[in-house]
């Protein structure tokens, strides 16, 4: 047993990531040709959304008290044994299969090519088999979109409350200035409009400007972080908590009491915008944004946490006074680091408000906020692959967990509890996925060349 | 290695291609309708009595064998999506339901805040929509795949208006209202704009934000004011809180509200101070006669109490669907041909006489229909009082 886990493994490891990739994008493939037929085929009643996650929770029967729960959990076993032989089938099989195949030709490709180029065809890779994965049902391209908000979320926030070990829990607030200023630009430049009219610009600049009116928008929301972080940095640990969630507050009812973009009845006709997107050139161009807008902020903020500045910032949350007597600019670092997290808040924000289409201010209260933190305490504080697995878990759990009702809060709530008091590190504990393998194992860095005829000079 | 993986992509592949080829079993044998409702978040009652409405229509259709379209008997399934009570709750279980579920056509959302986003989603999928109880315009405006079951604010704050300076004989009315919520703040300047119109004064305009608990120094300033009225279009949570304590502080005065006081949940929690108040609604359940009095009934004995509006108008948004699938004539089992055929049958129902009222849908898919005024009795029971129509109908 013990020998076949370890081919097991052996297997699996040889396999570089692109090849994987390259699997799942071939499997994607065959679920488009053969899934629905597939999926009739062994009692699915069609391609399942989240690999049948979601379709085998919605048959446990929730209205019928502890007895009718207790009986439907053999119909949702029923169901689950069908799902699995889809996922081995349709995913497991071709994934493994031509990713055993290329791994090969991958590990020459990616031995030969420069480091940016391997890194550029892996995100390609990826996105395709996002785009392609997500296509076939729209339901998962939306939650795919959300989970690329969400990881923007929680790793902007994981700056203030994972590295620098304050206590922010005004993130939605933030959100919400990124959403409306970006919404109002791109409606008031590119729609037709109740509240401005005809369209400013023409169909064709909606493509180039949509990134840098997102842009725009976070940098709204990060002089809102700016002026909030002045003031508040004075305080700490419970108060900066108090004064953040003011700060939601304050954002919500200010936008509630401006009659012009709406008020409470919020704003809407960014479909339109997107519309104007697609009716340039017909990409889905929501998801490549929300792709590269992932991507901008993971290494923006990976960059900032390793430069200077930002060990400045991990050397904060370890000791404020410590850190102030080794030259760290200790309130400069802070503000630095609030208006940064503020400005991707921002973006998620844009992001956020175009895929939804409407925005109202009751969208981004506390709660918000809390899922937010939730997904940071979840990942693990000081961690990038925590926040992004963390995101990927915590919103595929909420959408899966939807035919639970009430239950699912229940569910959710007592995950974190058990978290907290089992795990407190969170699933990453502070370490990101490189500290357990290696880019070059990974495929993503070349292995270092040994230099023949290399002698350490003798001296 | 290659070699060795070649004849199993072969075998894949071939079969992948049997598959395909595999015809699917000939036209569906049952009738998908989603429901997206508030089974928890702010207003799980909303959600509670969508549910329970709609599967009283299903089984009455079920239980006589089926929805007869074109000659064949389908059966009625229903596929019910909690949207939390949120916009992106709501997005998302608009979206699920259309592409993933694959419904003929959905029911809901009930509120505002989610049924203009899950109108949004139906009308860029191309499924029909209805949604039973969102008065704000904008729900199915520029959206011809987007109905609704009830009227609107545009329509109801007159109606409001209109009783309170003709029937209650009020020249002076005063306002409170949650400023930050959608709907109260739709219609109380609905209300406004109308009484003024009609040659009355509104002499306080007074508000609040959402879950405030304490109304006193808003009530002061509208007793000083001296109205003959005071309107309070609030949800059923906060109503007993401000009629209780425009009580307590003397306002004698009629209060008159909107239909979102027609919760089942309203008399349990204010008791005697709301007794003698007049409220909009859409149909009143103390006093029905004919298929009211029959829904009523069935869900009485079911669920153990009277169905509010929310209920009403969602046994009359399935019956409304289950009607348009029928004049479609026909089910093809392509989905967009389908949902197509039922969107244009829906557009054309006349007078569908339901039991809160008749319907005709507008060129916005917006029904004509009355309103009904409720007065709550001595007995703590809703009862009607009068009907207010738009032009044009009786």
């Amino acid at each position: 047993m013990a020998q076949l886990l370890r081919r097991i493994k052996e297997f699996l490891g040889r396999i570089p990531l692109l090849a994987y990739l390259l699997g799942f994008l071939a499997a994607t493939g065959v679920e488009i040709v053969a899934g629905q037929a597939f999926g009739l085929l062994i009692g699915l009643g069609g391609v399942p959304a989240f690999f049948g996650v979601t379709a085998a929770l919605s048959r446990l029967n929730m209205d019928g008290g502890l007895g009718g729960l207790l009986l439907s959990i053999p119909s949702m076993l029923l169901y689950i044994v069908p799902a699995l032989v889809y996922d081995v089938v349709i995913y497991g099989l071709p994934t493994l299969l031509v990713g055993r195949v290329l791994a090969k030709p991958v590990r020459w490709f990616t031995s030969t090519l420069p480091e940016w180029l391997t890194g550029l065809v892996h995100m390609v890779t990826l996105f395709l088999s996002m785009w392609v994965w997500g296509g076939l049902v729209g339901y998962r391209l939306l939650v795919v979109m959300y989970i690329g908000v969400n990881i923007i979320m929680a790793s902007s926030l994981n700056l203030i409350n994972g590295y620098m070990g304050e206590f922010s829990c005004g993130h939605a607030g933030f959100m919400a200035v990124g959403a409306y200023v970006s919404s109002l630009l791109t409606v008031w430049l590119f729609t037709q409009d109740d509240v401005f009219g005809a369209p400013v610009l023409g169909a064709g600049w909606s493509i180039i400007l949509f990134p840098l009116i997102l842009i725009v928008g976070g940098i709204a929301a990060g002089i809102a972080g700016l002026l909030v972080a002045f003031p508040s940095f004075k305080t700490r640990g419970d108060y900066l908590a108090i004064v953040t969630i003011s700060v939601n507050f304050i954002i919500k009812s200010a936008i509630e009491n401006i009659e012009k973009i709406g008020g409470p009845r919020g704003f809407m006709g960014m479909k339109g915008v997107l519309r104007t997107m697609t009716s340039v050139i017909n990409v889905p161009w929501l998801l490549i944004w929300t792709f590269i807008g992932v991507l901008i902020t993971l290494v923006v903020i990976h960059n900032f946490v390793s430069s200077t500045k930002g060990k400045g910032v991990v050397a904060i949350r370890e000791d404020e006074i410590a850190a102030e007597l080794m030259s760290v600019n200790t309130r400069h670092t802070k503000v630095l680091a609030f208006t940064i997290s503020s400005f991707f808040a921002g973006v998620a924000g844009g992001l956020f408000a175009h895929v939804l289409g409407y925005i109202n201010p009751s969208t981004f209260t506390i709660f918000k906020s809390t899922e937010a933190l939730v997904m940071v305490y979840l990942g693990g504080m000081g961690s990038l692959t925590g926040s992004v697995l963390s995101a990927g878990i915590f919103t595929v759990a909420m959408e899966a967990l939807r035919p639970l009702e009430v239950w699912k809060k229940v569910l959710v709530w007592l995950m974190l509890i058990l978290l907290m008091m089992y795990r407190r590190e969170g699933i990453m504990g502070g370490k990101e996925l490189t500290d357990f393998i290696s880019l070059e194992r990974l495929g993503l860095r070349r292995p270092a060349k040994e230099v023949k005829g290399y002698a350490p000079a003798a001296d | 290695m290659f070699k060795k993986a070649l004849p199993l992509i072969a075998m894949l592949a071939v079969v992948s291609l049997v598959l395909t080829a595999c015809p699917t079993a000939g036209g569906p044998s049952e009738i998908l309708i989603g429901i997206n409702a508030p089974m928890t978040g702010d207003i799980p009652k909303v959600g509670e009595g969508t549910k329970y409405a709609a599967e009283i229509a299903v089984d009455e259709i079920n239980s006589a064998g089926g929805l007869e379209v074109g000659g064949k008997k389908y059966k009625i399934k229903t596929i019910i999506e909690d949207n939390e009570s949120t916009a992106e709750g709501s997005t998302a279980a608009a979206t699920k339901l259309i592409t993933q579920d694959n419904v003929l056509i959905m029911v809901g959302a009930q509120a505002s805040k989610q049924a203009i986003p899950a109108g949004q989603v139906a009308n860029d999928n191309e499924c029909p929509m209805i949604s039973p109880w969102s008065t704000n315009p904008r729900t199915t405006k520029d959206r011809p795949w987007v109905f609704r079951g009830c009227f609107l604010d545009p329509f109801q704050g007159p109606v409001d208006a209109k009783f309170a300076m003709e029937e209650l004989g009020a020249k002076k009315a005063a306002v409170l209202y949650d400023v930050a919520s959608d709907y109260p703040k739709g219609l109380a300047e609905e209300f406004k704009k109308a009484f003024e119109t009609m040659g009355g004064e509104v002499v306080a305009f007074e508000t609040f934000t959402t879950k405030d608990k304490d109304f006193s120094a808003q009530l002061t300033k509208i007793k000083a004011a001296g109205p003959d009225v005071l309107f309070v279009p609030q949800y059923y949570d906060e109503v007993p809180l401000i009629v209780k304590q425009a009580r307590e502080l003397g306002i004698t005065v009629p209060i008159l509200g909107s239909d979102s006081w027609g919760s089942a949940e309203l008399m349990k929690l204010c008791g005697d101070p709301c007794k003698g108040s007049f409220f909009s609604t859409h149909y009143a359940a103390a006093g029905a006669k004919g298929k009211t009095k029959e829904f009523i009934d069935k869900y009485k004995e079911k669920y153990g109490y009277v169905p509010d509006d929310v209920g009403a108008l969602t046994y009359d948004v399935m019956h409304i669907a289950f009607q348009a699938i029928q004049d479609c004539g026909k089910l093809t089992g392509d989905l967009k041909a389908d949902r197509k055929c039922v969107r244009d049958a829906l557009a054309k129902i006349k007078n569908f006489d339901g039991i809160t009222g008749k319907m005709t849908f507008t060129e916005e898919g917006d029904p004509l229909k009355c309103a009904v005024i409720v007065k709550i009795n001595d007995a703590g029971e809703f009862e009607f009082y009068k009907s207010a129509c738009p032009e044009g109908m009786e």
